[in-house]
């Protein structure tokens, strides 16, 4: 018997809950398999989920949640791999355009919006996880929060170009073995937390741009910068958006075979 | 009947009751709300005993042991009591009976 369209949405919350409440995922994933069990067998038997939960999906969560304890062996593996990942992948950018010159500013300032925005993403995450908001509210939230983050960075970048100086400039040899050094943090990672996504994202966003400026394809389109960045980020767009979507069907087909 | 008042009185009782369940043999989840539905005790919400079991096992008063079923899917989680939570669980109904007897004295009058 399958589960209902509450519980099937109530557990995948749950999951998101613990996980954004930084709780280990072994133990999210016994104790969700646990009340999917109970669920089913009482569903079989006629009941409704807030017979299970009670009225507050939320304050249900919380007394879960109250019960797990934070991981921390996790929180020290991941914390420190997002914020590498992320300062490779800023580096990687501008390495590729030949634009490593950092201002105090930015040495300071990257690491800590890094650590600003991993930390907001995961409270949002368990907001929203808590919460039964319907699609589009949801979706306007978490643009706001895509808004928020590029956000943190355009400021970043326009304070620095006010305030600061470059302390740290490399040449062009350096700028190269910059970009090796990234690309090898990048792959490390990608293999590390099995996923694609460390590596798909820089080659979207940074490589149709890269390819454009390549000389012989400069002189046959004789496109300016302006162009070239606009045509770069849509076909980076695009490559993204086909990425998710292929990402979605593999783990809807996944999640079809497990039940 | 007042059911937040009752939910109240059962939050400090529900894991003597549940110990007292456990004792009776190995037994999972759902089994444990079907008995003390038995029991009467009609009233406990489902989910409620899951923060309690996850509490209980790390306070070493049970332990789990998987078992898959002939239907296939994930395992199912059957609890058993330790030593420790036949302590404990004798100490509950130590403490039951000095409460239990007292309030019913006190109501009595």
């Amino acid at each position: 018997m399958t589960l209902s369209k509450e519980s099937t949405e109530f557990l995948d919350n749950l999951r998101v809950y613990l996980f954004a409440s930084g709780k280990n995922e072994q133990e999210v994933d016994s104790i969700v398999s646990e009340l999917e069990d109970h669920l089913r067998e009482a569903e079989s038997k006629g009941k409704n989920i807030q017979h299970i939960i009670g009225s507050s999906p939320k304050e249900y969560m919380e007394q879960l949640a109250k019960e797990l304890d934070f991981d921390y062996v996790a929180a020290m593996k991941y914390v420190p791999m997002a914020i590498i990942g992320f300062l490779a992948f800023v580096i990687l950018g501008d390495a590729l355009r030949f634009e490593i010159d950092y201002s105090w500013f930015e040495l300071v300032g990257y690491p800590v919006v890094a650590l600003l925005l991993i930390a907001v993403t995961m409270g949002t995450f368990k907001f929203l996880a808590g919460r039964q908001w319907k699609r589009g509210k949801q979706m306007a939230l978490l643009t706001g929060l895509g808004i928020f983050n590029i956000g943190a960075f355009l400021l970043l970048i326009f304070l620095s170009d006010k305030f600061g100086t470059p302390v740290f400039v490399l040449n062009q040899t350096g700028q190269w073995i910059v970009i090796a050094i990234s690309a090898i943090l990048l792959i490390g990672i990608a293999i590390l937390i099995k996923m694609w996504l460390p590596i798909v994202l820089p080659m979207a966003l940074y490589g149709p741009e890269v390819i454009l400026k390549w000389s012989f394809l400069q002189e046959w389109l004789k496109w300016d910068d302006v162009m070239i960045t606009f045509v770069g980020s849509l076909i980076g767009y695009a490559i993204l958006f086909v990425y998710f979507i292929v990402q979605i069907r593999l783990l809807n087909k996944k999640e079809e075979r497990s039940s | 009947m007042n059911s937040k008042q009752i939910s109240q009185m059962l939050k400090g009782i529900l894991e003597g009751c549940l110990l007292a369940l456990i004792a009776k043999g190995e037994i999972y989840g759902y089994e444990m709300i079907e008995k003390l539905e038995k029991h009467g005790l009609t009233m406990v919400k489902e989910g409620s005993i899951y923060p309690l079991l996850l509490r209980m096992r790390k306070g070493k008063l049970v332990e789990v042991i998987e078992k898959s079923l002939p239907s296939g899917g994930p395992p199912r989680k059957y609890y058993r009591i330790t030593e420790q939570g036949l302590k404990e669980l004798e100490e509950f109904k130590k403490n039951w009976a000095v409460l239990s007897s007292s309030i019913d004295n006190l109501l009595k009058e």
